[in-house]
């Protein structure tokens, strides 16, 4: 077991279309809160480096929580990048001045279209702040989450 | 298309607990006291100071760190504490950045269908 293997996460998946047209969904903001079940004030138009963007989760179990995604990198139709602070749904807690994991998609050209490569990172660096039991207690509710995940999945295959 | 599976709220529970695994497992002393106790073996402080160029204090120091973080625990034996290591908290670790992981092949199979299911327009 070494560490980063502990702190970090990557998934890819093979898409059946060029890059150009996988960036426009990662990159534009009304197609992005399509398939990332969000919802923002402001859909209009692209992500832009530096970019601090508000949105509201419409996730069945969590519809209404509010998140911040920081626009790190935009390298067109190659690297699309942001840190947000994972979890952070409590509207009385600050914050700010946690560590942020780093999300990176990579697109990459496949026999079959488009490889999207999405790592998270940063898993180590997270306070041991998140341990003063804010969240405390309901593991249920994580639970129930994965049991819509799992019905999620089986109704879409 | 309003689909139910990216959600961040669930992450907040595991995180509780495994951020300071990441954390304590984030030095390469620790990890090397991990490695050296996770063949199973109880040892104790000397025994885990010997060979390094570690004081006994330092080794002192970063076991408290991680038995801070559960990952391990020590009983006394004699004259002696004998340090154990714990695999459940890693293991935990391991299950929340697997759960996190499923959400995300649960998201980007909702961008391939978004981008399959039209013509580029």
């Amino acid at each position: 077991m070494i560490t980063s293997e502990l702190s970090k996460i990557e998934r890819s998946v093979i898409v059946a279309a060029p890059r150009s047209r996988v960036w426009r969904a990662l990159t534009n903001v009304r197609e992005f809160c399509r398939w990332f079940s969000a919802e923002t004030a402001h859909p209009e138009g692209s992500f832009q480096p530096g970019v601090r963007v508000r949105l509201v989760s419409t996730a069945e179990t969590c519809s209404g929580s509010v998140f911040f995604v920081e626009i790190e990198e935009m390298t067109p139709e190659q690297i699309f990048s942001w840190r947000w602070h994972p979890g952070t749904v409590q509207p009385d807690v600050d914050y700010s001045n946690e560590p942020m994991t780093l999300v990176t998609f990579l697109l990459e050209d496949a026999a079959a279209g488009t490889k999207v490569t999405v790592t998270e990172s940063g898993f180590d660096r997270l306070s041991l702040a998140r341990r003063a039991g804010v969240f405390e207690g309901n593991r249920a509710g994580w639970d129930h989450q994965m049991n819509a995940l799992e019905k999620y999945l089986r109704e879409a295959a | 298309m309003r689909s139910k599976s990216i959600c961040v709220k669930p992450r907040s529970l595991p995180f509780k607990t495994s951020a300071a695994v990441f954390s304590a497992l984030g030095d390469e002393t620790r990890l090397r006291l991990v490695a050296r106790l996770s063949a199973g073996e109880p040892l104790s402080i000397t025994q885990l100071a010997f060979g390094t160029n570690l004081t006994r204090q330092a080794v002192t120091k970063h076991l408290h760190v991680l038995a801070h973080a559960r990952l391990v625990h020590h009983r006394k034996q004699g004259r002696e504490q004998l340090w154990t290591f714990d695999p459940q908290k890693i293991q935990d670790a391991r299950r929340m950045l697997d759960r996190i992981g499923q959400e995300w092949e649960s998201a980007l199979s909702r961008l391939k269908a978004i981008v399959e299911s039209d013509d580029g327009g």
